[in-house]
């Protein structure tokens, strides 16, 4: 099955392929099918900090860094991950718990559904924009639904999780 | 998704082959076919194909690969100094950050969704879709990409070439959507071409000198292109009051729009004049 | 008594901010919700649903399912005792019909449950669910809810469901409930008015869409007793219900709630527990049902769809003289919550128009072959409140006074009561009450400045095609239900001087744990981080009714309020018995214990001593409470939206949405302001994105997270929310609700904006672009010149 050297595998149903990759800093062996997408692997093998929310890759909290770029973990082909470093939030503890003391300083944390994904989401956008403005942090994080909160809580903790990240910085 | 046989080939003729010999799914992103395909005999992934991950420009404008994400793109500076906000202004709906960092340029392109803002972008910038049929390579227009049976089945995308817009080409997109990351009710693209229409002989259109392209998507069908209401808007990127109105009265009269749950016929015709109106207006400033 | 000023100025815990206990853990990803503890040798229970609107069920064929291996049952109807159920989780016995089996012979909508398979893993459940082989006889389905009424159709031909007791149940004519009061004659009081109006309003069934599908699993524990783990709002109901359903005895049964993934009401009802339970009880194995996001719309509940018809009167002076609303509500395949919603919609309207000279609300709630409808934040309120301030705003502009001044001369103030209160309840009659904090009148003011309210100009030109406009309306909202609603707190001192507070209360995600914890450590005088909390397990918990009807601040928050008062008596008690000191001599500030002699002990060594050190005196120091309201004190709140309309394509921009609420005291300044936050973005979710369409053949087409729009971040440009200065003397430290107050106003408000912005009045929600668009062609508005430059 592994095919590095481009020979094509007969493949059976039900079996499976191996991808090795590192999650949250250790190395994985995992066992997939290879039309399988990513969410369903990591829920399998015990990341259930990874949620799934809906089933066509429309909410968000299902996130995971992928060489620290945030994607759907529920439309990414598990096969891609192939040698890849993938970041679960429990991987980004230490960052993760800097952002969660903005963010429960607000309220706004509510249900928790979402927020894994959702803090995933806002510790790429901090490493990717530069100084972002309101209507950027928006943006990039539109892909990141949440029901509870209305969404001007996560702003505010946004917000002052960015200065208090630049402060530090200078 | 169920796949019976998985291929992951290293290099590009062997993609092309493989693709060619089993008619096989070509995987892009992955995540449309996640949800509408739940069974491909033959898939070929063609995530080690280094030169499919590139933008870069040649002597007559932006070659994307096809294994380019739609984030890459929209993050482009290329892009961005070659067709202006137009790019990112067409891709910043879709789904979220999360998503365009999976979603591929020939993914997107193959995926013939109705609803794309990609493929109506492409439209009106006469994007050339660059495939490989075997061991052949062939340069087809976007359009005739879409609407071609041939590229259907068997066909490899390597890379979508945007001309130059040149001098004083100017694009502008164009959508309406319940929500903002919801897909468009209705999408435009307008763009100036200072410079000659490319042939594009399957579709019979070939003019020489600068023009405007206009194309409109989601109606909800796939994007089509406007030509005989763009050429109402004559040479100039700064056209007549009335040439605009004769030309969102052709729309009006001669595209065709249909009716799904996120609006009628009726209004998308309606609100083909408006927006495309206002895309003309953008590129015009 | 110390005066009420007095004692908000001395809070130490409560008025604060004060982050969510469990909130970090959430966020940094650890185990908390129902999936993430189900077993890993837990059979995978899938529901086979109905795929036709109405049917008869002809034949069930399980043995190609059962031949797949890793399959291990399949449950039909048959497998099923037959006992009418609902799974509506409300008070005993439930003001609703009894009118659902678990497993029928009819399937009633798509998406009904008519089998059950479990397989060792997801894949063969799947699999296994596609090889049962069903064979149905469509029936026609009613599809409209208007004509559903002593339609031919009956969507429950069975003979052997039943109301618990009389709220108008008449299946043969499509009714699962039916309701009528008023007060004083109201069509003298509008015949002799010098205006009268009369419109209709409808309503969507908007759904919920909390982002945790609904989970449940169940397991078989030592002792031979069936352990249900699940998203749930309401453990102890969901107990009484499955024991009910299964014929179980409830000592047979324990319920949990573990973190939740958002309610607003989903989670009131048993979707998934049974099914789970049923493969328990059957195969003595571990069992969890997780629901797809399509399951959770095409098979959970929705809001209520209803008509609401409102005839208004008044004199010229804008003296509003009476109030009828005359409401049909669709209830889609079965009757949870039927009446009780349907009744809300003038139980928490009419009471804001308490001057009138004689009031009327009645109607019917009917059965159609479409998803069930159930409780859902502001449930009722919302519904009613577009039609009431609708209307008000309609009969404003027909008296040609300012929308606000007709609010301020009509609504209820502090010190009034409305005959209302007395009379309608949820299902049953209500509370009489005398209001006791109202701040609508500054809500009203504060909220007219922050928007920049001026009647003379409510609307402004910003370029040829973009209109800004204001609108505006008031709501108010209840505390629980009273006299039916109850929760009860139990507390233990333990070693280190910290609290155990055990409470049967349910936290959705809203903070309640924190706010509780709040409560209890502000009586104590002590951090809320000396209180551990454990809530919402019928083992370990007790009773508390669950989160619905905005009753956990009020009511829970009372119940553990009166613990901690019990507790700090029980802990001077102890202290003076310890030092033979006289009853009632003994204080406590939180941290030391003082006699008349000064400083006796510190809670830290008094809570060594009793459980190390007394020799023969050791005990564990409890204390409990319990509460259930006498009355529902309302919150109120105006609410001011300006929005961007643009007349070319009818999409409306929310530009922002000014909230000013009379909550009482919010006990957790940052939670209760999200709370109206979300709330507000809900309702505007539902005003302008949120459609509901369904084929002709009745299957719903916005059955996934991808057609089904729910606000995204980008949707609303700002939101400005502000909490008045009010104090409860009924609630706890003077709190009163907040959690769905803040859903009520948006549609009223928004419709009422539109109207200000170019003279069209709609009155069915959502305000999509396409129907705004039609509105405005219909008119001609744009003909007429209406169009203006910028200003």
């Amino acid at each position: 099955m592994n095919n590095r050297n481009g020979k094509s595998v007969n493949k059976d149903r039900r079996d499976a392929a191996y991808i090795h990759c590192t999650v949250n800093g250790r190395k994985r062996e995992f066992a997939v099918q290879p039309g399988e997408m990513l969410l369903e692997v990591l829920r399998r093998e015990g990341y259930t900090e990874v949620k799934k929310g809906c089933d066509t890759g429309s909410c968000g909290v299902c996130t995971v860094l992928i060489e620290g770029k945030p994607v759907l973990s529920c439309s990414y082909l598990a096969m891609r991950a192939d040698g890849k470093n993938i970041s679960t939030i429990r991987g980004l503890e230490a960052e993760a718990s800097k952002f969660a003391d903005f963010l429960t300083a607000t309220g706004a944390d509510q249900c928790g559904f979402c927020t894994p994904g959702f803090t995933l989401s806002v510790i790429a956008m901090k490493r990717e924009l530069k100084n972002p403005d309101e209507m950027e942090i928006k943006k990039y994080l539109s892909g990141n639904l949440c029901r509870c909160s209305g969404y001007e809580g996560h702003l505010r903790g946004i917000k002052r999780y960015l200065e208090a990240s630049h402060d530090e910085q200078v | 998704m169920e796949i019976r046989y998985y291929h992951r080939p290293e290099t590009l003729d062997e993609a092309a082959e493989l693709t060619a010999q089993y008619e096989a799914l070509v995987l892009g992103g992955g995540a449309w076919v996640r949800n509408h395909k739940k069974y491909a005999e033959h898939a070929v992934d063609p995530m080690h194909i280094e030169q499919l991950r590139h933008i870069e420009e040649y002597s007559g404008g932006v070659r994307i690969g096809a294994m380019v994400s739609l984030r890459e793109m929209e993050t482009s500076d290329i892009l961005a100094a070659r067709y202006g906000s137009s790019i990112r202004d067409a891709l910043q709906h879709i789904v979220g950050v999360q998503m365009r960092n999976i979603i591929t340029a020939g993914g997107s392109t193959s995926a013939r969704l109705g609803f794309s803002d990609v493929n109506t972008l492409l439209t009106a910038l006469e994007a050339m879709i660059v495939l490989r049929k075997g061991s052949e390579e062939l340069h087809v227009p976007v359009e005739a990409f879409l609407r071609g049976h041939e590229y259907r089945k068997g066909v490899f995308v390597t890379h979508i070439e945007i001309p130059f817009l040149q001098k004083n080409g100017a694009a502008s997109f164009a959508s309406i959507r319940r929500t903002f990351t919801d897909i468009s009710v209705l999408n435009c693209c307008a763009v100036f071409h200072d410079r000659d229409y490319r042939e594009i002989a399957e579709i019979g259109k070939a003019a020489s000198g600068p023009h405007w392209h206009i194309s409109i998507g989601s109606r909800p069908a796939g994007p089509v292109s406007a030509y005989e209401a763009a050429e109402l808007l004559g040479e100039s990127r700064k056209p007549e009051e009335s040439a605009i109105q004769a030309c969102l009265e052709k729309i009006e009269d001669e595209m065709s729009f249909g009716s799904n749950i996120r609006g009628s016929g009726e209004y998308r015709k309606h609100l083909s004049t408006i927006l495309v109106k206002r895309a003309i207006q953008e590129v015009m400033e | 008594m110390t005066s009420k000023f007095d004692i908000h100025n001395q809070f130490k815990e409560v008025k604060k901010e004060r982050a969510k206990i469990d909130g970090k853990g959430l966020v940094l990803g650890r185990p908390a919700y129902t999936d993430d503890f189900a077993p890993q040798d837990a059979l995978v229970v899938k529901i086979i649903r109905s795929p036709h609107a109405f049917a008869r069920i002809l034949r069930i064929d399980t043995a190609k399912a059962l031949e797949l291996p890793g399959v291990i049952c399949v449950l039909t109807h048959e497998d099923v005792e037959r006992i009418p159920i609902t799974r509506a989780g409300q008070g005993h016995p439930e003001p609703s019909p009894r009118d659902k089996f678990i497993l029928d012979r009819y399937v009633r909508y798509v998406g009904d449950e008519a089998a059950v398979v479990a397989a060792e893993d997801e894949e063969s459940a799947a699999e296994a669910a596609e090889l049962v082989e069903i064979e149905y006889e469509p029936l026609e389905p009613v599809l409209n809810f208007e004509k559903a009424m002593d339609n031919p159709v009956r969507v429950h031909p069975e003979d052997d469901i039943k109301e618990n007791f009389p709220i108008g149940f008449e299946p043969e004519r499509n009714i699962a409930a039916a309701y009528h009061m008023q007060v004083g004659d109201v069509d003298t009081v509008l015949e002799n008015s010098e205006i009268t109006m009369r419109r209709s309003y409808y309503t969507q069934a908007q759904a919920h869409t909390a982002l945790e599908p609904h989970t449940a699993f169940t397991y078989l524990d030592l002792h031979d007793r069936l352990n249900v783990v699940t998203s749930t709002q309401n453990p102890f109901h969901t107990r009484r219900l499955m024991g009910q359903a299964l014929g179980m005895p409830l000592r047979r049964i324990r319920v949990k709630k573990p973190r939740i993934g958002g309610g607003f009401g989903g989670k009131q009802h048993l979707h998934v527990e049974l099914f789970a339970a049923l493969v328990t009880l059957k195969t003595g194995r571990p069992a969890k049902v997780v629901m797809t996001r399509q399951e959770v719309f095409e098979a959970t509940f929705t809001r209520h769809q209803m008509r609401i018809d409102v005839r208004l009167g008044s004199d010229k002076s804008g003296r509003i003289t009476a109030v009828d609303m005359h409401v049909l509500s669709n209830t889609g395949a079965y009757g949870e919550h039927a009446l009780t919603v349907f009744m809300v919609a003038g139980s928490k309207t009419l009471p804001i128009y308490n001057k009138v000279d004689a009031v009327q609300f009645g109607g019917t709630i009917v059965y159609t072959n479409k998803v069930p409808a159930g409780a859902f934040r502001g449930y009722g309120a919302i519904q009613g409140n577009f039609a009431l301030e609708s209307a008000i705003d309609e009969l404003a502009a027909e008296l040609g006074m300012d929308p606000l001044e007709l609010r301020r001369k009509n609504m209820i103030a502090e010190g009034e009561t409305s005959d209302i209160f007395k009379i309608m309840g949820e299902g049953t009659e209500g509370v009489e009450m005398v209001v006791e904090s109202c701040k609508l009148d500054y809500c009203t003011s504060r909220g007219a400045e922050l928007i920049g309210w001026n009647p003379e100009s409510n609307a402004r030109w910003i370029d040829d095609h973009r209109v800004r406009a204001k609108g505006m309306a008031i709501a108010m909202q209840g505390s629980g239900i009273p006299l039916i609603d109850m929760g009860s707190a139990i507390m233990e001192l333990q070693d280190g001087g910290c609290f155990k507070l055990h409470i049967g209360a349910t936290d959705l995600g809203t903070g309640s744990d924190t706010i509780l914890a709040q409560i209890a450590a502000e009586e104590l005088g002590v951090s809320s981080d000396k209180i551990i909390v454990y809530s919402s397990d019928t083992d370990r918990t007790p009773f508390d009714v669950g989160a619905y009807a905005s009753s956990t601040t009020y009511v829970s928050g009372n119940a553990v309020y009166t613990a901690a008062v019990n507790m700090k008596q029980v802990l001077c008690s102890a202290v003076e018995r310890k030092f033979s000191q006289e009853e009632h001599s003994v204080s406590f500030d939180g941290t030391v214990f003082w006699g008349d002699e000064g400083r006796l002990i510190t809670l830290d060594e008094l809570s060594y001593d009793t459980l190390y050190h007394d020799g023969k005196d050791m005990k564990t120091l409890t204390a409990s409470g319990s509460f259930s309201g006498e009355k529902s004190p309302p919150p109120y709140m105006a609410g001011f939206v300006e929005i961007e309309l643009d007349v070319d394509t009818g999409k409306i921009d929310v530009i922002n949405y000014a909230a000013v609420v009379d909550c009482g005291t919010p006990i957790n300044t940052n939670l209760a302001r999200v709370q109206v936050e979300g709330a507000l973005v809900q309702g505007i979710g539902m005003t302008l994105y949120e459609d509901v369409l369904y084929s002709e053949n009745g299957r719903l087409r916005t059955n996934t997270l991808f057609d089904y729009k729910i606000p995204s971040r980008m949707d609303v440009r700002k939101l400005t929310v502000e909490l008045a200065e009010s104090y409860e003397p009924s609630g706890p430290f003077g709190a009163k609700s907040v959690g769905e107050i803040g859903i009520d106003t948006p549609l009223a408000a928004i419709a009422n904006a539109l109207y200000n912005a170019v003279g069209i009045r709609l009155r069915s929600v959502p305000l999509t672009p396409e129907q705004v668009w039609r509105e405005i062609r219909k008119t001609g508005i744009l003909k007429s010149g209406i169009r203006k430059a910028a200003d």
